[in-house]
Formats: structure tokens, C-alpha cells, sequence
């Protein structure tokens, strides 16, 4: 185990078994990230890319192979240190935000912080800083439905980015959004990554995101390989 | 729990309506289980005055419909530890018609000692000297002169239907006291009345007694009852609180009754607790998903859940148990001489707010454990 590697995986195979058909997602998959790296990892769709940030995040678990991550086997970690373990060093950004509706924007970036011990004076400023790296801290009290898919990813950034978690996965993160809102976000993810020390690793099929990031490489049918036209 | 209060409340706006009708429901329900908590209180958990304590009553052994002869007064005077002894028979009969407002209890009695007999009820010296003098007076509640409007001086007849006589009263004394929803004429008169009838009227129904001492009663209804045990008429004494307790029970098997009447209504609250519940749970399947994601463990998710449901059922509950004493005025103002008070007791708040935390928890453990078990992949792409 290298402790420069953010993310190891070894020989991961992950088989999603149904009662008429299995599908092979992710086939001996073998990865190493680096700590600071923004690492994009491409791919069409179903090609088990948001299948390996699951595993990554430990919000799935292999058929076989080790996944490590930050020198944690996740395997090791029963459900409850596994919830404790992601809400410590893992923040996930989704394609679709899934930003809470009922919860304003400061809100929804407090709710990871209910998970620790701070007291809500110290939630609220760290939710409120947060807000303010991504440029929205004149939209706290405004509630998702109220703000524009591309206010709602930088608010779902800060969610992510609250707890001070050394990786941040991003999981299509400019799907839902036209050109300049996608281009706001993925400069947001840069900055993260370059100023903020961050590794953030970043599932796309949107060729002009990998631009941002310093090392790619290609999923296809569940296995890894180079780039197409870079081989 | 409590920094996730926030989530919680939050979570309860988001349907107001919804929450709003839930919450109505579970009162409604909660009111209706306390109501019958009281109607049990009233009938089973009353509580037992000191004046009550030295009472005893004196029936027919074979059922109330039997009357006795009036020389068991003198009888039953003679044994020790009697203070006063006095015949009481059941008029019935009809003022005016049936409606609610006319009908209240009506007693022939001895007139010297029915006040006697009964202390707590409390009538005006002048009064009381009124009813006594004048054969043809009736004493009546201030709860029946409160519903019927009569007042002192005011003539009345009673149609009988238990005796072919037409009593014609005089209201010559109001009294007040706790269970004023009744009337009483004098025995004297009633025997008049059917003097020239086959058995006349010279006869109890029931003997009320009084004794000197509480602690008397249960020797003194033995000795009462095997003084007459070879009698044509045997007795059956017992003190006045389990006299109105059989009374009740020849209504059928009251308890079970009201039992099955309130585990229909918290089997029926559960059922909509349950499938609002449900309902909320699944509409958040995957915010549950990305709960998850952000490190709530399934313990947490499981709180949240059944914190909603408590805090929906408690508001209900205790909406609920504050309607019972309104609802229950007003079932008396209603129901009038058959229930005269409908009063939760403590016990029976603690009942009624039990109630609906069971039934908020016992509605949301299926959802909430569900929910605290989602694979948080498949919550993720799930769809609604």
C-alpha cells in the first residue's frame, strides 16, 4: 500500500447478478490515483464509471478485488464505520445535485456538518465559508427550486466540500448543465484541486471536461484502458 | 437527535397539507379513545364519595324488576349499625315527551329521609320543608330545572308507564349536589294513586341505606341478606357503587363493548398513520439514498423517520386529549340523565397520549426500517 496513493484498486470485478442475466460493470480493474490529483475518468454511458466512484466512496462493494482508499481497505469497515469513514474524507457530488427541497441552500450545505460535533454557530459559519468558495454567498437562504442548475451543482460542490474531506468524487457533474454553468463548475473543481490540495476524481462522458483535469483514462464495457485515439 | 430536529420539522413542511391532515386525524381519534375513557371512568372508576361509602342497597336477589314489601324497612332499621333506612321506587314515566332535555330520573320516596339518606345533595331549609308539607311535590336536580326551565311553584304531571297513574307535582324544592339529575316525589302519594289497583303501591323497588360507619358495610349487607334468604322476597345487598355497577352490567358486557370500539379506531389510525407514513418514505427514497452518501448511517436514517412520526402523533395526541373535555360537555348536555359527568381522569390522559405514540411508532417501524436498510445505490437511481 502506497501512502501517495489516494485510491488503490486491485483486480476489481464487479457482477451485478439478476435471475435471468448478470452484467460484469467493472471486469479486474486495477487503479492507482494519486493524492492531489484531478483525475477524470471517462467513458459512454453504462460503461461501469459511475459503478467504480460507488465503489470508491464505498457506497457499493466489490464482487472481488480490494479497493483502498486514503491506506483504508473499505473492506474492512462494517456499514456504520463505512457511513462514519465517507462523512470524514469522501465528498460526493452528483449529476442530478440531489439537494434536499425543503432545506435552503445554507442548509443543505450544514447537513453533512449534523454529523459532527460542531455546534450550529460553528455549522452555520463553516456552511456559509463554503458557499463563498463557490460564489454563492448571496443565495443562502434560497432554496434549490429557487436557483439555476448551475447555482444548484456549486451549491452541491459546497455541500461536498464543508467537511474539509481530502477527496472529492464527482459523478457527472456538468450533465445537467449548459456550456458556461458546466465551465463555472469544472473551474470551481480545479481550484478545489489546485488551491485546495483536494483529489477530486471525476466521472464524465463530456469531452471538454477532461481539459481540467491533469490525468485521464477510458472505461469501456466494465475495462480500463487508453484513451481512444491516444493508444 | 436533537441536531437533526431541524431535518426533522423541515421534512414535516413538505406536504403541510398532508401533515396537517394526519395530524387532524390522529386528534380526532385520539379524542374519540379518550372519550371512551371517560365513558368507562364514569362508569367503572368513579371515584366513591364518603357519603357513598356508607351506602347500601337493597334489591330483589332475582333482578330489579322485583319489588319488595315495605315491611323490610322496619327489618332492616332494627340491625345494627343502620342509621336511616328508605324505600325507593322507580317512577319512569314521561314528562311532557321523550325528547333528551325531558327526561331525568324519577323517584317515589320517603320524603323525611331521602335528604337524609342522601347528604351530599343539598336543598334549602324552606324548601325542603315545602316538599315534605305538600303530598304532591316533587323535588327535582338543579340540573333538570337547568334543562327543562321548571321552576319552584311550577305544576307538572308525569304520564306513568311502569304504573297506570298520572301524578299530578308541584316543584316545591331544587336541590344541588353531584348527581343532581333526578327527582323525587313522595311514596305516599304513589300508593294513593294505586290504591285501587291489583298490588296497590305499597312496595320498594330498591332500600337505600344509610349506615353509621363504612367499615360496617359488608356485615351489615350479610346480615340483611340472611335475614331475608327464606323469605318470599329475597335480597341482595350491596354497597351503592356495585349497585350501579350491575345496573350497568345489565346493559350487556360494557367493558368488551367499549374495548371493541376502541380498537377500531387505533387499528384505523394506525392504518392511515402507516400509509401516510409509507407514502412520505417512499416519495424520499433517494434524498435517503444521498443521506447516505453523505455518511447518515442507517441508525440515523431510522431516527428521522420515526422521529417524524412521533412528533405527528404526539401534536395529535395531545390536540386530541385537549378536545376531550369539549366534546365531552357537550356528549353530556346531549346524553343527560344516562351519563351526568364525562370527565377524562389522569389515567386516562396518560391512556390517550400512550395511544398515539404506539400507534406513531408502531406505524412508522415497518417504512423507517425499510428505508434505514435501502442499498444506497439503488435508493440513488431510484426514480420517484
Amino acid at each position: 500500500m502506497n501512502a501517495s496513493f489516494a485510491v488503490e484498486l486491485r483486480g476489481v470485478l464487479k457482477e451485478y447478478v439478476r435471475a435471468e442475466y448478470s452484467v460484469r460493470a467493472l471486469d479486474n480493474i486495477s487503479l492507482d490515483i494519486k493524492a492531489g490529483e484531478f483525475f477524470c475518468l471517462m467513458g459512454p454511458s453504462g460503461s461501469g464509471k459511475s459503478t467504480l466512484l460507488h465503489l470508491v466512496a464505498g457506497i457499493d462493494k466489490p464482487t472481488d478485488g480490494r479497493v483502498s482508499v486514503l491506506g483504508q481497505d473499505l473492506s474492512e469497515l462494517t456499514d456504520r464505520e463505512l457511513a462514519r469513514w465517507r462523512s470524514e474524507n469522501i465528498g460526493y457530488v452528483f449529476q442530478t445535485f440531489n439537494l434536499i427541497p425543503v432545506l435552503t441552500a445554507l442548509e443543505n450545505v450544514e447537513l453533512p456538518l449534523l454529523l459532527t460535533g460542531l455546534r450550529r454557530k460553528d455549522r452555520l459559519q463553516r456552511a456559509r465559508t463554503a458557499l463563498e468558495i463557490v460564489g454563492l454567498a448571496d443565495r443562502l437562504d434560497h432554496r434549490p427550486q429557487q436557483l439555476s442548475g448551475g447555482q444548484e451543482q456549486r451549491v452541491a460542490i459546497a455541500r461536498a466540500l464543508v467537511t474539509d474531506p481530502s477527496i472529492i468524487l464527482a459523478d457527472e457533474p456538468t450533465g445537467e448543465l449548459d456550456a458556461a454553468a458546466a465551465d463555472d463548475v469544472l473551474s470551481i473543481l480545479k481550484i478545489l484541486n489546485q488551491r485546495h490540495g483536494k483529489t477530486i476524481i471525476m466521472v464524465t462522458h463530456d469531452p471538454r471536461a477532461r481539459s481540467y483535469a491533469r490525468k485521464s483514462s477510458y472505461l469501456d464495457k466494465g475495462l480500463l484502458g487508453p484513451m481512444p485515439g491516444e493508444a | 437527535m436533537g441536531r437533526h430536529l431541524l431535518l426533522v420539522l423541515k421534512n414535516l413542511r413538505r406536504n403541510k397539507r398532508r401533515t396537517f391532515l394526519t395530524v387532524v386525524s390522529t386528534s380526532l381519534s385520539v379524542c374519540l379513545v379518550g372519550m371512551l375513557v371517560a365513558v368507562y371512568g364514569a362508569l367503572y372508576a368513579r371515584d366513591v364519595s364518603e357519603e357513598s361509602a356508607q351506602r347500601l342497597v337493597t334489591r330483589h336477589k332475582v333482578s330489579l324488576g322485583q319489588v319488595m314489601p315495605m315491611y323490610y324497612r322496619s327489618r332492616i332499621a332494627a340491625i345494627d349499625g343502620v342509621r336511616n333506612v328508605v324505600p325507593m321506587n322507580w317512577f319512569g314515566g314521561t314528562y311532557i315527551d321523550s325528547r333528551p332535555e325531558n327526561m331525568f330520573a324519577r323517584f317515589a320516596v320517603d320524603q323525611e329521609e331521602i335528604f337524609n339518606i342522601y347528604s351530599e345533595l343539598k336543598v334549602p331549609a324552606d324548601q325542603l320543608e315545602a316538599f315534605q308539607r305538600d303530598r304532591q311535590a316533587i323535588a327535582i336536580g338543579s340540573s333538570v330545572a337547568e334543562r327543562t326551565g321548571l321552576k319552584l311553584g311550577q305544576r307538572i304531571t308525569l304520564v306513568g308507564d311502569i304504573y297506570q297513574f298520572a301524578p299530578e307535582l308541584t316543584v316545591r324544592a331544587i336541590f344541588e349536589g353531584p348527581d343532581d339529575f333526578q327527582s323525587f316525589f313522595h311514596q305516599k302519594y304513589l300508593e294513593e294513586g294505586l290504591r285501587d289497583q291489583p298490588g296497590g303501591g305499597s312496595h320498594a323497588g330498591v332500600f337505600a341505606l344509610r349506615l353509621r360507619s363504612a367499615d360496617d358495610a359488608s356485615r351489615v349487607a350479610m346480615e340483611v341478606d340472611e335475614m331475608f334468604r327464606n323469605a318470599p322476597e329475597p335480597t341482595k345487598t350491596e354497597t351503592e357503587a356495585a349497585f350501579q355497577l350491575s345496573f350497568i352490567t345489565q346493559l350487556g358486557n360494557v367493558k368488551l363493548f367499549l374495548l371493541a370500539i376502541a380498537a377500531a379506531i387505533v387499528f384505523t389510525m394506525l392504518m392511515v398513520s402507516a400509509n401516510t407514513v409509507a407514502m412520505s418514505v417512499r416519495e424520499r427514497i433517494r434524498e435517503i439514498g444521498v443521506l447516505k452518501t453523505l455518511g447518515f448511517d442507517s441508525a440515523s436514517v431510522l431516527g428521522l423517520i420515526l422521529a417524524e412520526a412521533l412528533l405527528i402523533s404526539i401534536v395529535g395526541g395531545i390536540l386530541g386529549t385537549l378536545l376531550v373535555p369539549g366534546v365531552g360537555a357537550l356528549a353530556v348536555q346531549v346524553m343527560g340523565p344516562f351519563i351526568p359527568t364525562l370527565v377524562l381522569p389522569t389515567w386516562g390522559i396518560a391512556v390517550c397520549i400512550l395511544t398515539a405514540l404506539a400507534v406513531g411508532l408502531c406505524s412508522s417501524a415497518v417504512p423507517a426500517t425499510v428505508a434505514s436498510r435501502t442499498n444506497i445505490v439503488d435508493a440513488l437511481r431510484h426514480a420517484g
